[in-house]
């Protein structure tokens, strides 16, 4: 073993996070030579100091903790009064998904319509219980996922308009599954990108701009691909989002596969479902929240 | 009775973390309000899904997942939270007795070895936190950052570095109190 090598397996070494092949190795070597051997010195005392000084750290946690403890006391009494808390909840709930079947009527009828609601149905659910739900982050895994669900260039940079962070998961649009991206903003409210290959899709570029539950979603289909941009912006920025990011996945040859969403052979296994009636499913998962 | 004794079992085996999940929050956020907010938070999820932990399992680990979780959050809705190295807040001690020579040159105090941690970057400080301080393995500290182990390791050897050439760099030799 040479000392670049160990440099690299030092940190691990003094952390036992090595095999015990590994670990005689770099010990042999540590035995023979000065200037590495002293660098991990180094290392084990730096790391005793932080250590040995973060405990001396005064850290008052009595009123927290009483504070800690008085909530969840409140939290778990009073059976009686969660029952009425759980009823109004339930009449609420009624209520919004009534208003909800009453907007979405027209649209339930409009199969092409169906998947524009339930989009901004889910970019809405999504946003709020962004907390519950784990989505992925990492720059490669994501971009890897993109380039299966039509996004040839992987994940669409919108940091001009404001929008960075991608986080992804893959959600099911009534019988398809697509990549759903969301992008935050600080000041704004977030963005989705819904993405998926379709082989029926093809030709130039066919942008439809319409409104959903107060938001903006444009439909853009074309070259084997459609997207589906959700974002509370106004009419014009959403077309230049739309046809920006259609112009960035394009940069690469689409040389993605068509994932197979309609034979539900996805890229991942878990898919959230987003059944008709979606948007009250996530309106009772965030009332019961609290 | 039943709520009763979930509330005692709760108190007894998540409760007594508190102050490690305060003390890496205060760090990783640089304000205590801050970090209060995060750790009532934290507690609150964690009594809400307290029926899915595994009695045995590392709860320490587990409240940590939540509380970089709660963290998370707060840092999309909340652009005054730091990812960015940590102005210094505090002075750095004198009259340390914590004094140990990381190079034969150099003289380095505990307190300022702490206070190096506030200009790493929050991703650096927190796996650097998680490891040397709080002492939880890789896998542990991949699972609470919900990030891949290798990822683990690398923003770890990074931090260690550069806290290691903030500390013996730019200083005379032998500079003492």
């Amino acid at each position: 073993m040479n000392c670049d090598e160990a440099n690299d397996l030092i940190q691990l070494y003094m952390d036992n996070e090595l095999d015990a092949q590994t670990t005689l190795r770099v010990r042999d070597h540590l035995d023979l030579c000065h200037g590495c051997s002293g660098l991990l010195d180094a290392y084990v005392r730096q790391d005793s100091l932080l250590r040995e000084e973060a405990g001396r750290e005064p850290v008052t946690s009595d009123r927290l903790r009483k504070s800690v403890i008085d909530t969840l006391e409140r939290e778990s009494a009073r059976p009686g009064k969660q029952w009425r808390s759980l009823l109004r909840a339930a009449a609420v709930v009624v209520v919004l998904g009534s208003v909800l079947v009453y907007l979405l009527m027209p649209d339930i009828l409009t199969p092409g319509a169906t998947v524009c609601a339930l989009a901004a149905s889910d970019h809405a659910g999504h946003c709020s219980l962004d907390a519950r739900w784990k989505g992925i982050t990492d720059e490669q895994e994501l971009a890897v996922l993109a380039r299966s669900y039509g996004l040839a260039a992987g994940v669409p940079d919108l940091s001009n308009f404001g929008f960075k962070q991608p986080c992804g998961r893959l959600c099911r649009l009534r019988d398809s599954n697509y990549l759903h991206i969301v992008y935050y903003a600080t000041g704004q409210e977030s963005l989705s990108l819904f993405a998926r290959g379709s082989a029926s899709a093809a030709g130039d570029l066919d942008l439809i701009l319409r409104e959903q539950l107060g938001y903006r979603v444009v439909i853009a289909t074309g070259s084997s691909r459609e997207m589906l941009i959700v974002t509370s912006r106004d009419e014009k920025a959403a077309t230049d989002i739309a046809r920006t990011v259609w112009t960035r996945v394009a940069t690469a040859k689409n040389k993605s596969r068509v994932a197979a969403n309609d034979s539900g052979r996805g890229f991942h296994p878990t898919v959230a479902s987003n059944p008709i009636f979606g948007g009250v499913a996530l309106a009772s998962l965030e009332l019961n929240r609290r | 009775p039943d709520l009763e004794s979930r509330l005692r079992k709760f108190q007894s085996e998540a409760i007594s973390h508190i102050e490690s999940l305060l003390r890496t929050a205060v760090r990783v956020l640089g304000r205590s309000q801050d970090a209060e907010d995060v750790v009532q938070e934290t507690y609150l999820r964690a009594w809400r899904y307290f029926d899915s932990f595994e009695t045995g399992s590392n709860c320490r680990a587990w409240l940590f997942r939540i509380m970089f979780n709660v963290i998370g959050v707060k840092r999309k809705k909340d652009s005054r939270v730091a990812t960015a190295p940590l102005e210094e807040h505090e002075e750095a001690g004198t009259g340390s007795s914590n004094v140990v020579f990381l190079d034969p040159l150099k003289r380095i105090e505990g307190r300022e070895v702490l206070d190096a941690t506030t200009r790493l970057s929050e991703e650096h400080r927190s796996v650097l936190w998680l490891v040397v301080v709080e002492e939880l393995t890789y896998k542990e500290v991949a699972e609470v950052l919900e990030v891949p182990i290798g990822t683990v390791m690398s923003r770890l050897h990074r931090a260690r570095r550069e806290l290691r050439k903030r500390l013996t760099t730019g200083r005379a030799g032998g500079a003492g109190a």
